[in-house]
């Protein structure tokens, strides 16, 4: 069973008596343990699908199946739980609350799964999240305190806390610098290949979209291609460096 | 949750120290004005409200005897029957010096001395003793307290070196003071054993004190009365005028001697302090039919005594004969407590509207400091915008959202409103304390003012709130 199956999406956003047609027919399956880079141009449709992907937008026609489950029209409330327990976002520019430590940003998440895990319990995943990430020694340390990298890292410890079989990825290199994107990128890899989850990445980077174990290109609000890719590795950046001498 | 949610919220209003700080101004400002205004209204409401109970008739007198209907419309001569005191003391103001007036009262006692207790103008009346006195006190309900007086004028015993020569003896019982109001300036009340054994003791009122004393100190001084050596030993002031001006100095002693120096085992009067201002007829009603049937007096007779609900020195003053005035008042007791009564009530709705009026001006205020509220809430969800996008995108659901900005809302309201009773508070010690005002806290009102704090943060917390919990998460995440 596919973790994403997407039927004949269509979106489309009407402003006064103009209407775009953001999406116009999107019909893909991607399966458990993909790593999926979408490409194409700006104003494609990329973070249309994804906001749709990620279950905070609902498509205008089309289905959309998320582990099986048919999840085109439901609730805002419902849309939430599953967003909750069964995807973590990335985003461009990180997203963290400010004047909030890493830990408790890591633990946001947890604070709206229900049932609500005890503080104890909330700190215990947060830390470990962050030590997955190698930010055990940042854990109390603000945003402002942190590298770009770093930040992106305290929001994959986010998008992972509540243990998601899905992670979506906008843009997540946009903000940072060649070596740190390399970094990051290593990161996602490794949890696909350790963890088994689904990532999928939007990015209109070649370099990045290289990642990926298929690259689909979007254009105009359809699929143009969507083809299997030998991941690139971090071992083939000349300019790879340790993890620990990342900024 | 809750406690995340009130984490979050102080958290949030750290953030914003200034804003934070401008609306708990606001904000404790109305709930002061809440607090002070009610206070002022409450003290207001209790003053008038003493007064009433203290102006009002919870005194009722029973006196022997009662008024023939015959003699009150056929007699124009004052009403000078004996078994009482003389009321009034206006005819004494002529005299020219204090030797004339004490011979004029040495005459009139012994003339006193030969009126027969009952005259023409009289019923035959019981005399009140200790029967009665038993009777309202044990089978009366709602009544406070009761006590017996008798007076009488004595001649002081020779080689005093006292500048007058006769006093009014006037025997008090033991719940007198009490009834009376009166305050102890000096010295100390008789005591309860004092009271049944008629202790050779006395008190005098601070005139009186002054009068007989020019010297100096009341307190101690004896006085030889009828070969029995008596010690001053209280000064009072009775608020209700003990007769200190008479010409015969009034000297107040446990009844039980009033009684052995006067020869008589009887009271002049019974006086009766009711349990409230409310229940005042009544009583006076049930002494009446208590002691009709303790005097047997069969249904078609009149009373053989006289129940008087206050003061009867009001009427004669506006024109009208004493004695139709004391009858009106000793046989129609509700006459008096109706008019009473509805001079009370207006005086209490008064003292409504006032509190009202008061508390409308503080709810304005608080209304103000609740807008402050929402003001901070809006500007809090539009500079959080992309914040509330995110926790929606990880998850948070709308009634989380909401739940996130009223609690934030009403953190803010309830520390306003605690520090506004702080202030408040503080204001009404200012009113009692510096300006005199009567004021009053209760409990009640505090706990009322925090939840007006606390329902204006969610009133005034709620459309914001809305607000942020109805955010398209994908619009919200974009914002700036
Ligand atoms: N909320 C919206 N309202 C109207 N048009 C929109 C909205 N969001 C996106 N669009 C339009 O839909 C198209 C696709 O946009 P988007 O998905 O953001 O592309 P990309 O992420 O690839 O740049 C664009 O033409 C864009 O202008
Ligand atoms: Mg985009």
């Amino acid at each position: 069973m596919p973790v994403i199956s997407l039927q004949n999406l269509k979106k489309v956003y009407k402003l006064g008596d103009n209407t775009v047609n953001a999406l116009r027919g999107v019909s893909l399956d991607i399966e458990e343990g993909e790593f999926v880079a979408i490409t194409g141009p700006s104003g494609s449709g990329k973070s249309t699908m994804m906001h749709i992907l990620g279950c905070l937008d609902r498509p205008t026609e089309g289905h959309y199946l998320l582990n099986g489950n048919d999840v085109s029209n439901l609730s805002r409330d419902e849309l939430a739980d599953i967003r909750n327990r069964q995807i973590g976002f990335v985003f461009q520019g990180f997203n963290l609350l400010p004047r909030t430590t890493a830990a408790e940003n890591v633990e946001v998440p947890l604070l709206y799964s229900r049932p609500v895990l005890p503080a104890s319990e909330r700190r215990a995943r947060a830390l470990e999240a962050l030590r997955a990430m190698g930010l055990t020694d940042r854990a109390f340390h603000h945003p402002s305190q942190l590298s770009g990298g770093q930040q992106q890292r305290v929001a994959i410890a986010r998008a992972l806390v509540n243990r998601p079989t899905l992670i979506l990825a906008d843009e997540p290199t946009g903000n940072l610098d060649t070596a740190t994107s390399i970094e990051v990128m290593r990161l996602l890899q490794e949890l696909r290949e350790k963890q088994k989850i689904t990532i999928v990445l939007i990015t209109h980077e070649p370099d990045i979209a290289a990642y990926g174990t298929r690259i689909i290109a979007v254009r105009d609000g359809i699929i143009i291609s969507d083809k299997p890719n030998v991941p690139r590795r971090v071992s083939d950046e000349p300019e790879a460096l340790p993890l620990a001498a990342v900024g | 949750m809750m406690g995340i949610n009130l984490h979050m919220a102080l958290r949030a209003l750290l953030q914003n120290q200034l804003q934070t700080a401008l609306t708990l101004c606001g904000m404790s400002v109305g709930v002061a004005m809440v607090v002070v205004v009610s206070g002022l209204g409450l003290g207001a409401q209790q003053r008038i409200e003493d007064q009433i109970e203290s102006a009002g008739p919870t005194l009722i007198t029973v006196r022997a005897g009662n008024y023939r209907p015959a003699a009150i419309v056929t007699s124009g001569q004052q009403d000078s029957s004996g078994g009482e005191p003389p009321e009034g003391t206006g005819s004494e103001e002529s005299w020219n010096s204090w030797e004339e007036a004490e011979s004029a009262a040495v005459a009139r006692e012994q003339a006193r001395a030969k009126t027969p207790v009952m005259d023409k103008y009289r019923t035959p009346a019981d005399p009140l003793d200790s029967a009665e006195l038993a009777l309202i006190d044990g089978q009366v309900a709602n009544v406070r307290a009761v006590a017996g007086t008798l007076s009488g004028n004595v001649t002081l015993d020779a080689g005093t070196g006292l500048p007058v020569r006769i006093t009014r003896v006037a025997g008090f019982g033991e719940a007198w003071p009490e009834i009376r109001g009166w305050d102890l300036l000096a010295g100390r009340l008789p005591t309860a054993s004092e009271h049944a054994a008629g202790a050779p003791l006395l008190l005098v009122s601070h005139d009186v004190a002054a009068r007989l004393w020019p010297a100096g100190d009341a307190l101690g001084q004896q006085l030889g009365l009828k070969g029995q050596t008596l010690t001053v030993v209280g000064v009072i002031r009775d608020t209700q005028g003990d007769g200190s001006s008479v010409i015969v100095p009034t000297i107040h002693l446990p009844l039980a001697m009033a009684q052995r120096l006067l020869g008589r085992s009887t009271y002049d009067e019974i006086i009766v302090r009711s349990a409230s201002v409310g229940t005042t007829t009544q009583v006076a009603a049930d002494i009446k039919l208590a002691l009709r049937q303790l005097h047997a007096l069969p249904d078609d007779t009149l009373d053989d005594f006289r129940v008087e609900s206050q003061s009867v020195s009001a009427m004669p003053s506006m024109g009208m004969d004493p004695r139709l005035a004391r009858a009106v008042h000793s046989n129609v007791v509700e006459f008096e407590q109706e008019s009473w009564e509805e001079m009370a009530k207006s005086l209490r709705q008064a003292g409504r509207t006032f509190t009202l009026l008061l508390a409308a001006a503080a709810a304005v205020s608080l209304v103000v400091g609740g807008i402050g509220v929402m003001n901070i809430m809006l500007v809090s969800v539009a500079a959080r915008t992309r914040e509330i996008g995110l926790r929606m995108a990880l998850g948070a659901r709308m009634q989380d959202v909401m739940l996130q900005f009223l609690v934030e809302a009403v953190v803010l309201a309830a520390i306003g409103g605690l520090l506004g009773l702080l202030l408040g508070a503080g204001g009404l010690l200012v009113a009692e304390y510096g300006l005199a005002w009567a004021t009053a806290i209760s409990p009640t009102m505090l706990l009322a003012a925090i939840a007006m704090a606390v329902s204006t943060g969610v009133i005034f917390g709620y459309s914001p709130a809305r607000r942020a919990a109805s955010l398209d998460p994908v619009v919200a995440l974009k914002a700036e």
